[in-house]
């Protein structure tokens, strides 16, 4: 059994989740949405929240039907060494993935915001070394620096709505049902990968102190994520305008651009921007973790620390290939999203299996 | 020759002098090789001769059941050769602090005995009053009527020749030389191989004074002093509880330091201070001069810069922790109590915040925690403003700095720094200087220097600005230790600012986050009861009101979790109808 570094309640996954699906809010994913509904991006939103909502529930099923065990080992268990190792890999590949394309993603927005001299390696290194550092710490050091952080993180966001409310206007949201009603609703379902990081928790499933934590962790947080993201969306949409909104590479640091809190504090975008490298931070440090923790669950080893720096290496060099951000947007959209949706559903069928070869405890079993 | 000889001592003096400066030895020769052999040999002689008394006395008392058996010791009866013994233990008669008195007591027949003690740490009034003058003058008093003459007996003298409060019996050697070191006064009596200790300690201490470092406006103005004994009366004196206890350990080879470790028994966590003993006990080290030496021996990080255990120097604090839950533990001639387990936000809180009402104690809380973030990130936020965010400064602002700045030819970096280091040494210098003068000294240098330094066209006027608030920002924090690690962290976030702006400063706030959120004291999570969130006190940042603390802080485990009853003013009317609703008496469920 690997050495997770500690435990962790049901409020700090909530909060762990919610950070790191809310990270996204302040990249490219509010203008994804409204790119795809439009006035009614806000309703893609909820039909997305409860779609993922939805097909979490295997996952709480399934830690429920293996109290105190992470993906590797229940993968394992249900589909033998070797189906259950790949399964696993492939999880935590795409998870390595997605931390290449987010710390691509968050260092491009912060040349854009403050550091425009800086060279992109400079400040992924330092990102790695801060994930790197957190992973090292264990989970449970994550999860609680996470709930540290969560109040600045949500100050943040709350900031830049409050002030931007002068300028937002409602009548940009009609018409109410944006491309149609199907549209919406498709758009919805495509986008519950956007959702995918809650399968990490499954795959740290063993450091949380219950299967009920880890299920409460997963549905609130995407729940808080699903309600955000259709306020966030819904702000951008009544401030921008959906055809603007959608056209913005960073729609929440233009936002934070906007607001004046009066003569004395102009340009206060850094500092807010500032605050949301903690949300970035924290969403990147539990996917690298939960990476790193799968590889070593899935593979058997004993501890996932070894394993920290020959991650930040690759991660790092991975994340430098892409030759510039519009070839990041492209694979995010093409691979990371669509790839998303297939992880969510790993646990869905591990869970059939389990249930065919009458596998585990039978608590939970649908 | 002779003249050569003299022509050479008048050329060069030094080339005809033996080679007699002193030195302790070259590099490579082992210290004194044969001193150590010849020293070791004695030691070890009289360690084997104590050992043959020791086979002796248990062959003897071997025949007298198991009682006998357990007091054999390596005593012997023969007074001559225990003194001999003794003095060879103590390095007599180089050594001039342990005196040996011989005296006769006045039995029929009369006995020989030897006083022994250590000159300084006992009262002389009562080795004369009360164990010389009622063995050698006062055994008429004790003659048993028509029986005859006073017999000599160990129980007698025990039992009715000496007054002293504390006696106890002595077995070996070894124990009477831990009595004589402690203070107190050992008679030795010929043909007994038993010992007797009476106390008479009285070590050279001061007395009570107010707090140093801890000072309040209100309430009590006690402090501890450098006997525990006196620290964990004081302690006491708050808590009449009979659960009250105090295990006293020994830790270092050469200081055998008292350790005493205090809690409340029924309110504590068994585990806890288990856990606490067992660390002290597995210290092994020749001396412990201070409760922040054992603490790092202690301590769960000893190389962390956020101290993991707290040190006060207030009978009051260590009083109300114990009452908590806490276990306090105090270190023989150090004037701290070390309390265990230790949080985060207990760094921010002092005793006076309880005392005064929870709306300015929660105001006081937040003041040092703003001043802590001050300290911490001012200076990077001003390097990081002036060299990557320009904008973020009104243009009024910016304009001025950029004229006062014109005339500067270093980067701010090295400005700043050069302020910084200059304000470590000023407040440096000023803990050295007597007392006195140390705080003019301080202010006229800081004073000058400022002034001096702008003048000379070295610092910006800003900048002189920035290094004051940070500097007094970093005297708010009640704690010395935390203190000290804000100030040595805030030139780490200078630095990250300075290399990437907000970025490096956010990098370096997240580290320090992250380290913070890993680390424990005895198994507590450090940042506990906000992260990770637990039931019970809420006592961290914000202050509750005393009469809402139902509960003790749940992040210790006590045992007792609940410190006061539901309604703690049945009094009031506000609460009169959920007294009688929920609760027949106010202090149900209260702690007995």
């Amino acid at each position: 059994m690997t050495t997770r570094g500690g435990h962790i309640g049901a409020l700090e996954g909530v909060i762990l989740l919610f950070a790191s699906l809310a990270a996204k809010l302040f990249l490219q994913y509010p203008a994804f949405l409204i790119d795809v509904g439009g006035p009614a991006a806000w309703q893609v939103a909820l039909v997305m929240t409860a779609s993922a909502l939805l097909i979490f529930l295997p996952a709480a099923a399934l830690a429920r039907r293996f109290p105190g065990l992470g993906l590797g080992e229940i993968g394992q268990e249900v589909t033998g060494p070797a189906l259950g190792t790949l399964l696993t890999l492939a999880v935590s590949a795409w998870l390595l993935a997605a931390v290449c394309i987010t710390i691509r993603k968050v260092t491009e927005n912060f040349i854009v915001a403050m550091l425009p001299a800086t060279p992109p390696s400079m400040l992924i290194i330092v990102m790695l070394i801060c994930v790197a550092y957190a992973s090292y710490r264990g989970f449970e050091a994550l999860a609680r620096a996470a709930q540290i952080l969560f109040p600045i993180v949500v100050t943040g966001l709350l900031v830049m709505l409050i002030f931007n409310l002068p300028r937002a206007e409602p009548g940009r949201l009609f018409p109410f049902w944006g491309y149609g009603l199907q549209q919406t609703a498709l758009a919805g379902v495509v986008y519950t990968g956007m959702t995918a990081e809650a399968v990490a928790l499954l795959v740290l499933g063993a450091s949380f102190r219950t299967p009920d934590a880890l299920r409460s962790s997963g549905l609130i947080g995407v729940a808080l994520f699903g309600v955000t993201s259709a306020v966030v969306t819904a702000m951008l949409a009544m401030i921008f305008g959906p055809p603007d909104a959608a056209q913005q590479p960073f729609p929440m640091f233009t936002l934070a651009r906007l607001v004046y809190l009066g003569r004395f504090l102009q340009r206060t975008e850094s500092l807010i921007v500032m605050f949301w490298f903690f949300a970035a931070a924290v969403r990147i440090a539990m996917l690298f973790h939960a990476a790193a923790v799968g590889i070593a669950d899935s593979l058997g080893l004993p501890a996932y620390r070894p394993l920290i720096f020959p991650l930040a290496v690759l991660v790092f060099s991975l994340s430098l290939l892409p030759e510039d951000f519009l070839v990041v947007l492209r694979l995010e959209r093409d691979w990371i999203r669509t790839t998303g949706n297939l992880v969510l559903l790993i646990p869905l069928l591990l869970l059939m299996i389990a249930v065919v070869r009458r596998k585990g405890g039978t608590v939970g079993a649908p | 020759m002779q003249f050569w000889q003299w022509l050479k001592r008048s050329l060069d003096p030094s080339a005809t002098f033996q080679n007699q400066a002193f030195s302790l030895g070259d590099r490579g020769s082992k210290p004194a090789a044969e001193e150590r052999g010849s020293a070791w040999l004695k030691d070890a002689e009289m360690r084997t001769e104590r050992v043959l008394t020791h086979i002796d006395s248990i062959l003897q008392a071997a025949s007298q059941g198991t009682e006998a058996l357990a007091q054999a010791g390596d005593i012997t009866p023969d007074l001559s050769v225990n003194r001999r013994r003794l003095e060879a233990m103590f390095r007599l008669p180089v050594n001039k602090d342990l005196i040996l008195r011989e005296v006769e007591i006045a039995t029929q027949p009369p006995t020989r005995a030897v006083v022994c003690f250590m000159e300084g740490l006992v009262d002389r009034n009562v080795i004369n009053r009360d164990i010389l003058q009622p063995l050698m003058l006062l055994t008429h008093l004790a003659e048993e009527g028509e029986h005859g003459p006073t017999r000599f007996s160990l129980r007698l003298v025990v039992d009715r020749l000496l007054p002293g409060h504390q006696v106890s019996e002595k077995q070996t050697l070894k124990e009477v030389a831990d009595s004589i070191l402690s203070g107190d006064t050992v008679l030795l009596f010929d043909g007994e191989r038993t010992a007797i200790a009476v106390e008479t300690k009285q070590p050279p201490v001061r007395s009570v004074t107010e707090p140093k470092v801890e000072q309040t406006i209100q309430g009590p103005h006690d402090s501890f002093v450098e006997a525990f004994r006196m620290n964990v009366a004081m302690v006491r004196r708050r808590l009449k509880d009979p659960r009250v206890v105090t295990e006293i350990l020994t830790v270092g080879q050469v200081s055998s330091t008292y350790v005493a470790v205090m809690y409340i028994d029924g309110v504590v966590n068994p585990k806890l201070v288990a856990e606490v003993k067992r660390r002290i006990q597995g210290i092994r080290v020749d001396t412990v001069t201070d409760v922040g030496v054992l603490a790092q021996y202690v301590e769960d990080a000893p190389s962390s810069l956020m101290p993991t255990s707290l040190t006060t120097e207030r009978p009051d604090r260590t009083a109300a922790y114990l009452a908590e839950g806490h276990v306090a533990v105090f270190v023989d001639n150090s004037p701290h109590a070390l309390i265990f387990p230790v949080t985060f936000w207990s760094l921010f809180q002092t005793a006076e915040d309880y005392y005064l009402r929870y709306p300015f104690g929660s105001f006081l809380r937040y003041t040092r925690l703003a001043s802590v973030l001050t300290s911490l990130t001012v200076p990077a936020l001003y390097i990081a403003l002036v060299n990557y965010h320009r904008e973020m400064i009104p243009t009024e602002l910016m304009l001025f700095l950029a004229a006062a700045r014109e005339t500067v030819p270093m980067p701010s970096l090295v400005e700043l720094l050069l302020m910084e280091i200059s304000f470590e040494l000023i407040r440096e210098a000023a803990t050295r200087i007597p007392n006195i003068i140390g705080p003019t000294i301080g202010l006229v240098a800081s004073l000058i220097l400022g002034q001096a330094a702008v003048e000379a066209r070295i610092v910006s006027p800003l900048l002189i600005l920035v290094v004051a608030i940070t500097g007094l920002a970093s005297f708010a924090l009640p704690n010395v230790l935390a203190s000290f690690a804000i100030r040595l962290l805030r030139f780490a976030l200078l630095i990250a600012a300075a290399v990437l702006g907000f970025y490096g400063l956010a990098a370096g706030m997240l580290l320090l986050v992250v380290y913070l959120s890993g680390m424990r004291s005895v198994g507590v999570p450090y940042l506990a009861p906000v992260a990770p969130r637990m039931e019970g006190s809420q006592d961290t940042m914000m202050q509750p009101p005393a009469y809402t603390m139902e509960f003790r802080p749940r992040h210790v485990r006590p045992v007792d979790e609940r410190r006061q009853a539901d309604i703690t003013r049945p009094w009031d009317p506000m609460n009169r109808a959920g007294t009688e609703r929920n609760h027949d008496s106010p202090q149900e469920g209260g702690s007995p």
